[in-house]
């Protein structure tokens, strides 16, 4: 009895020892990713810029560097295929419990860019969503667990998932964020950005106290006739990121695939965005004991 | 008094292979069993997604965020693909138990029970999953090695893509009962003896149509002890599963009669979870009816337990759960119900590592001495 306990741990031992060697064949070398593939020749209809956020850890001299796609690929199906998919379509293994469902990257349509409403995102949009993740949702902000290189290389595959990034030449609509200088958030700004919030209607959706109970709240969709609620600047959560210029981006833009639309042409004085940016700002309430027991969690934070 | 020798023996089963699972994760999320493992009703290898999620949710400390100079691509982040079909994953528990000092009495007799402590490996297994067809058929093996001599917990093939999320299980499988606990010794997974410890031979047919999920097993009865090749133990679960939380049902019945002796088992309960902000809560009721005949004792014996949990978490990482189990172990009998309080500090420092403290205090009946001491389980559990 002993012995062949024995010679059954050996022989677990010699497999799982084998493992290793068995999964390194399997590894494919160069398999092309699914879906239409890139013209090798065909330049980039958009170069990947430099990064515009300080704080997200990706630098020129690793954009600059060579980012294979098979890498981007490889990472991809680590870190994102179990929500968005092998093929990008937003119909993961784990897609079905999360609320809101993962991006469906195919369509190339994304909510937080810098480029006009349902434009295609510039990549330092793509950097900057997967580097800060998007709070309230279990997209985690991936620069904590990957280096700027690996995301950028994430972010280069994400572009060969729909074709529209190689046939529209996105424009830019909001400046990049680091060549934005937001003022300091004074109480005159902050009255006027109430007026604008108020005159802009921004009370029908997001509520006169902005806590997204506006009359219409209850009826709104998305494009594809999902229920979606208006965002509570109550609540400080602001899934396009929560600093002054990502709100201003998200105003100026809007957010695609959503009933937000692009303000930029409504607020053209540049001293107006700011305005409102802080005034949404500064509806953020302190959760204090309640909010930090029976709030809403979002599950990396 | 046979089928009580088999029940004693299926508890100290039970008390020597404990195993784990973490189902208020998956109430507090909203989530599934199978969100975030490759067994379709839990416990064991994490899938893809359960292992982004331990390693992204999970920890209390975040990273800091990578440089440029970071080492070799995607080292920080481990997915356990060896290759494109083949997935591995393991678990490691080194335990510190602490058992202390208890008096007793029986028939005017004082009952001591020394404090002891030892160390102990908890739980060694090694998981292994091939994927024959991609997402359509799969080899399951999860592998005990350690505390014991090596031995299968599981091993199955698992056919995935049938209607409503349909999948059929081949094998040595665990039975789909309750909630799948963290803790085998909680008196819901010991005297049910759906647990860790305790699988079984047959067939699993499930589904998961929109949110709700149902089981049901066919197996030959090895659980309760009741195998003798002439019948088989059916068991089934089945529930509704929302983002507050889920409700369910179980069932089991094994008959092991002969012709010279009736002997079976029936089983059914009821569990449910809730979440609110930073709270979950986690609870099942079961009642147990064991029947024998002929037989020297009452010739049946119908039991309750219960088990109820809260779990706060306190931050990213850092859990407080306060639980609670009853047992009436025979309803006949008066006054012989045992009852613990638990009290458990768990953290997620870093992937792939947990530490947890966890206090038992325990109140049988005077004459159980060994069941009225507490106990003090620190844990370091290593996973991925």
């Amino acid at each position: 009895m002993q012995s062949s306990h024995a010679t059954r741990r050996t022989m677990l031992i010699l497999l799982w020892a084998s493992l290793p060697l068995a999964g390194a064949s399997a590894q494919p070398a160069e398999e092309p990713p699914p879906g239409p593939q890139p013209a090798p020749a065909k330049p980039q209809a958009e170069p990947i810029p430099p990064p515009s956020n300080p704080e997200t850890p990706v630098t020129a001299a690793a954009l600059s560097a060579p980012a294979p796609s098979s890498e981007g690929r490889r990472l991809y199906r680590k870190a994102c295929a179990p929500c968005h998919g092998i093929r990008g379509d937003g119909e993961g293994p784990a897609a079905r419990f999360l609320d809101p469902p993962p991006r469906d990257f195919t369509t190339g349509n994304y909510k937080f860019r810098s480029t006009p409403s349902g434009a295609v995102p510039l990549t330092e949009d793509l950097i900057r969503t997967v580097s800060e993740g998007i709070p309230g949702t279990f997209m985690p902000r991936w620069k904590e667990h990957l280096s700027g290189a690996e995301i950028a290389q994430v972010v280069e595959y994400l572009r060969e998932l729909s074709p529209r990034f190689r046939e529209e030449v996105p424009e830019r609509v909001v400046p990049p964020a680091d060549s934005l200088a937001p003022p300091e958030s004074t109480e005159e700004l902050i009255r006027r950005g109430e007026v604008l919030y108020r005159e802009l209607q921004c009370t029908k959706c997001h509520g006169d106290a902005g806590r997204g109970d506006g009359p219409s709240a209850a009826e709104l969709r998305d494009d594809l006739g999902r229920p979606i609620l208006p965002t509570d600047f109550g609540a400080g959560r602001f899934r396009g990121g929560a600093r002054p210029e990502d709100l201003y981006r998200t105003m100026v833009s809007g957010l695609s695939g959503t009933p937000m639309p692009a303000y930029g042409e409504s607020i053209a004085e540049e001293r107006d965005r700011w305005a409102l940016a802080h005034y949404l700002r500064s509806l953020r309430r302190p959760g204090g004991v309640a909010g930090y027991l029976f709030g809403p969690q979002t599950p990396w934070e | 008094m046979r089928l009580a020798r088999q029940l004693g023996l299926l508890a100290v089963v039970v008390w020597a292979v404990p195993a784990w699972a973490e189902p208020h994760l998956a109430a507090r999320e909203g989530f599934v069993c199978s969100q975030c493992h490759h067994n379709r009703t839990g416990g064991g290898m994490r899938n893809s997604f359960g292992r982004v999620y331990s390693q992204v949710v999970l920890p209390a400390f975040k990273p800091a965020p990578r440089e440029e100079a970071a080492p070799a691509v995607g080292s920080l982040f481990l997915d356990g693909q060896l290759g494109e079909h083949v997935s591995v994953g393991a678990d490691f528990r080194l335990q510190v138990s602490t058992a202390f000092a208890a008096k007793g009495s029986f028939q005017g007799q004082q009952l001591t029970a020394r404090p002891t402590s030892t160390f102990k490996i908890a739980e060694a297994d090694l998981y292994l999953s091939v994927q024959l067809l991609e997402d359509r058929l799969s080899v399951y093996v999860d592998e005990v090695v350690s505390p014991e001599s090596a031995a299968s917990r599981e091993a199955f093939l698992l056919v995935e893509g049938l209607p409503a999320r349909g999948y059929l299980k081949a094998g040595r499988i665990l039975l789909p009962y309750g909630l799948r606990l963290a803790d085998d010794t909680a008196f819901i997974r010991d005297v049910t003896g759906f647990n860790y410890g305790n699988q079984d031979l047959g067939l699993e047919l499930g589904a998961e149509p929109g949110p709700t999920f149902l089981a049901v097993a066919v197996s030959n009865g090895t659980q309760g002890g009741l195998d003798n090749n002439l019948s088989k133990q059916l068991t089934a679960s089945a529930g509704l599963v929302g983002r507050l939380g889920r409700v369910g049902a179980s069932f089991s019945y094994a008959d092991g009669s002969t012709e010279q002796r009736k002997v079976s088992r029936r089983v059914w309960g009821a569990f449910a979870t809730a979440t609110v902000g930073r709270f979950t809560i986690l609870a099942e009721a079961d009642h147990v009816l064991d029947r024998q005949s002929p037989s020297e004792e009452p010739e049946s014996r119908e039991q309750w337990a219960f088990y109820g949990e809260l779990d706060v978490l306190i931050r990213r990482g850092l859990n407080l759960r306060v639980g609670y189990d009853f047992n009436d172990p025979d309803l006949a009998v008066p006054e012989d119900q045992r009852e613990r309080f638990n009290f458990s500090l768990d953290v997620f420092p870093l992937q792939f590592l947990r530490a947890s403290v966890t206090y038992h205090l325990r109140r049988d009946i005077p004459q159980k001495v060994a069941g009225n001491q507490d106990l003090l389980l620190v844990q370091l559990h290593g996973f991925f």
